[in-house]
């Protein structure tokens, strides 16, 4: 399934840690994209599958903390081939 | 223009939460996490949210409550400790489409009667001749009606249904 590109930097970031993150702490490191859009992200992977999640009450707001699955770990592999056979052409063609 | 600055602000704060309670209306599901978003991005007495942000956060909304509810319908993709509240596909689609009938009503209204003030120079009636009363309607004050009317309409009878069809 095609992963938008915010999706994807979501799905990079997830891939590097090792706990569950709450969404707003991955909004605060990835300070360059809105807060709303990476909420946006997020839960369009949720609804595919690519990331599970789960409530944390440990603090006084409840958080949704979230990790990348198995199938979000594919689903990057492929956007990460993708990409660097998309970065491979040009220079065929200029080969060429 | 300090106070104009906050009037702003202040006012798209205030829309902002009352399109987030809509979205949570219609993906109830959703609710948890809308909140969760909401604490960051608005602020209504101690700190003013910047223009863009504020806006960020109402456009992607929308899609923010319907990703989530997909996400929570089904147990595989559910958020563990969730509280859920099992409903058909069918009535969020609906809430939905009420929403942007009303969205789409008003832009009509807007237009029509903007346009009309264009062209006659008077909002929706035309001040007769020999009176200099507002007599004559301009053919914009139709599409208002129509438009309201629809409105009307699909509201009464979409809340009806989401009623009755428990």
């Amino acid at each position: 399934m095609a992963v938008s590109r915010n999706q994807l930097l979501v799905l990079r970031y997830l891939a590097e840690c090792t706990t569950p993150v709450a969404g707003i702490d991955i909004a605060a490191d990835l300070d360059w994209v809105a807060t709303s859009s990476i909420y946006a992200a997020i839960s369009a992977l949720q609804a595919q599958g690519n990331i599970s999640a789960e409530w944390d009450h440990s603090e006084s707001h409840p958080r949704r903390m979230v990790s990348i699955s198995t199938a979000g770990a594919d689903a990057l592999r492929e956007a990460i081939e993708l990409e660097s056979r998309q970065l491979i052409r040009p220079r065929r063609v200029q080969e060429a | 223009m300090n106070l104009l600055n906050f009037l702003i602000k202040f006012s798209m704060a205030t829309f902002a939460l009352l399109w987030m309670h809509l979205w949570k209306w219609c993906y109830p599901n959703s609710s948890d996490v809308i909140n969760e978003l909401a604490r960051s991005e608005i602020h209504i007495a101690d700190r003013l949210v910047p223009f863009p942000k504020l806006l960020d956060f109402c456009f992607r909304l929308p899609s923010i409550a319907r990703s989530q509810q997909i996400a929570e319908s089904l147990p595989a993709t559910q958020t563990r400790g969730a509280v859920v509240v099992i409903e058909s596909r069918w009535k969020g689609n609906l809430r939905e489409w009420l929403i942007w009938t009303v969205i789409t009503g008003w832009i009509v209204m807007a237009i029509s009667i903007t346009t009309s003030f264009v062209q006659t120079g008077n909002f929706l009636f035309e001040y007769g001749p020999d009176s200099g009363r507002p007599e004559l309607v301009t053919p914009y004050f139709k599409v208002v009606a129509l438009a309201l009317m629809a409105q009307f309409a699909s509201v009464g009878s979409g809340l009806a249904v989401l009623r009755i069809r428990k």
